[in-house]
């Protein structure tokens, strides 16, 4: 297989889109919580200045109103008229917040507030220092002029869209900043495994060819076993290259799918899997029918590789491992160790190794399942703990049977 | 002898029927007011510019009819040079807070504006 160098990496990747969208979120939220912030200190502001405002106009009235009540103090009762005026209403309440005398349209909600704003009016409650006509409270009533409440609101929505506009812009600069050590570290690793597995193609394919050369009539037997663990080491780093492979490189491959005899295919890579198998002294059963299916090759053989070698893998020493091939379905079972029912779903994960006690990286079965996943089949698991595992891939899902 | 006995009930009676507020305010009040040239309305008027709710203005006016000082009157400091300040009250509680209700009633301001 040819490996490309190119170092066109999709530098989105699921666990990075993760990253960004959480650092996304975040940032939004704290950007949106800031504005909220800034906004409620500015609406604050201007409803305090617009209430400085109105207290001093509003004082002027109460003063005007407190020198015509003193009159009218003066005068009581031969004078019983409450004074008025076109430029506020009023009301005069004892010191018991008992109304005496009142023009006000709403209600007065407080008297210890000094200027409050009530269904769009403005109240301003004045404390009398001589209480004429037993009035303690003067409170001043006069419309509410709401130009200041929609400036604001409109100020607070233009400034507050382009504040976070322009604090977006920063938030996609500063993920773009620190994602960028992380993008380099994958980068690192990606080229690091594309070397790897490119400097692995050539010594591996020399050794397993040097070994099939080797001339074994002159050898002596222990000189014989020593080379057949060598070949099955080289098959066994074979396989281990052929996944790193097509998982480094997997999405630059282009899928190329013919009719593949599945038996034959089988049979083949059998050839292979005897002589590891031999070193554990498995059996192996094989129930093979004619089987033909529309698949890219590499793919298939990735998916029989992985499945046998894991059930070689797992396997005990003199146990047996049965392939079935029927056209509604391929499945290898094994007699080892079995796997716990809780690890079952986990065990298509990436890097997932339930075992440590075999060597690996854990990404041979996540492999399986994506290739299956991308031609519809289904895939099932059935293990007993120390009995052993059945791993079924059922074609029938999506038709590919031929 | 039948003057001594008309005399005798006439006393009698006096103390035995329970007055109405109106009396009490009447002849206890407005009796001796009336020659004073302050009207009891201008005194009301003192009082709840001074102490302006209902419940403080009663208790400032019984507190003063039952111990009258300079310090707590309402009244300005020529009235009190050339009157003086009046004496306690001979009226018990129950009579005097019917009076000083009587009194607020007649004069309070609530209702009276226009």
């Amino acid at each position: 297989m040819l490996v490309s160098r190119s170092k066109d990496i999709n530098l989105f990747r699921q666990s990075e889109k993760v990253s960004l969208i959480r650092f996304l979120v975040l940032y939004t939220i704290l950007v949106a919580s800031l504005l909220l912030l800034i906004s409620i200190f500015y609406y604050q502001s201007q409803e305090k200045l617009m209430y400085a405002q109105y207290t001093k106009l509003l004082n002027t009235y109460a003063n005007s109103q407190i020198k015509k009540l003193k009159n009218l103090h003066h005068y009581f009762p031969q004078q019983t008229r409450y004074p008025r005026s076109t430029k506020f209403k009023s009301a005069i309440y004892d010191s018991e917040e008992s109304r005496i005398f009142s023009l006000l349209e709403k209600e007065p909600q407080y008297f210890d507030n000094k200027i409050y704003r009530t269904d769009g009016k403005i109240h301003l409650v004045h404390t009398l220092d001589t209480y004429y006509l037993g009035a303690k409270y003067l409170i001043i009533e006069v419309d509410e002029d709401r130009t200041w409440l929609e400036n604001t609101l409109k100020y607070i929505l233009i400034l507050g869209a382009i504040a976070f506009v322009i604090l977006s812009i920063f938030g996609v600069f500063f993920v773009k900043l620190f994602l960028k050590p992380m993008r380099d570290a994958i980068l690192l690793l990606d080229d690091f495994i594309k070397d790897t597995t490119h400097e692995l193609n050539t010594p591996i394919s020399a050794i397993l060819n040097n070994i099939e050369m080797i001339d074994t009539s002159q050898m002596s037997e222990k000189n014989k076993k020593r080379l057949t663990r060598i070949d099955i080491a080289s098959k066994s780093v074979s396989l281990l290259y052929q996944d790193l492979t097509y998982f480094a490189l997997g999405h630059k491959m282009q899928k190329k799918d013919e009719e593949i005899d599945i038996k034959a295919l089988i049979l083949n890579r059998m050839e292979y899997f005897f002589a590891i198998g031999n070193s554990k002294n498995i059996e192996f059963i094989l129930n093979l029918e004619e089987v033909y299916l529309f698949i890219d090759k590499a793919k298939i053989t990735r998916v029989i590789d992985n499945l046998v070698s894991n059930a070689i893998k797992y396997n005990k020493r003199n146990g047996t491992i049965t392939i079935d091939l029927t056209p509604m379905g391929f499945s290898v079972k094994d007699s080892g160790i079995g796997i716990p029912k809780d690890k079952i779903e986990s065990m298509f994960d990436r890097y997932s190794r339930f075992n440590n006690t075999e060597g690996g990286f854990g990404i041979g079965l996540h492999l399986v399942k994506s290739i299956v996943v991308e031609y519809g089949f289904a895939i099932k698991v059935q293990s007993s703990l120390d009995v052993g595992t059945q791993i079924y891939v059922d074609f029938r899902s999506k038709g590919y049977t031929l | 002898m039948i003057k001594k006995i008309l005399i005798l009930s006439i006393v009698l009676s006096t103390f035995m029927v329970a007055k109405t507020p109106k009396e009490i305010y009447e002849k206890n009040c407005v009796e001796c007011h009336a020659t004073l040239p302050s009207s009891l309305e201008k005194m009301f008027m003192s009082y709840i510019k001074t102490y302006s709710g209902e419940r403080d203005t009663k208790i400032a006016i019984k507190t003063f009819l039952k111990k009258p000082d300079l310090d707590t009157s309402v009244m300005s400091e020529v009235f009190l040079d050339k009157f003086g300040v009046k004496k306690p009250t001979k009226l018990n509680d129950k009579e005097l807070d019917s009076a000083i209700e009587y009194y607020f009633n007649q004069y309070k301001i609530k209702g009276r504006l226009n």
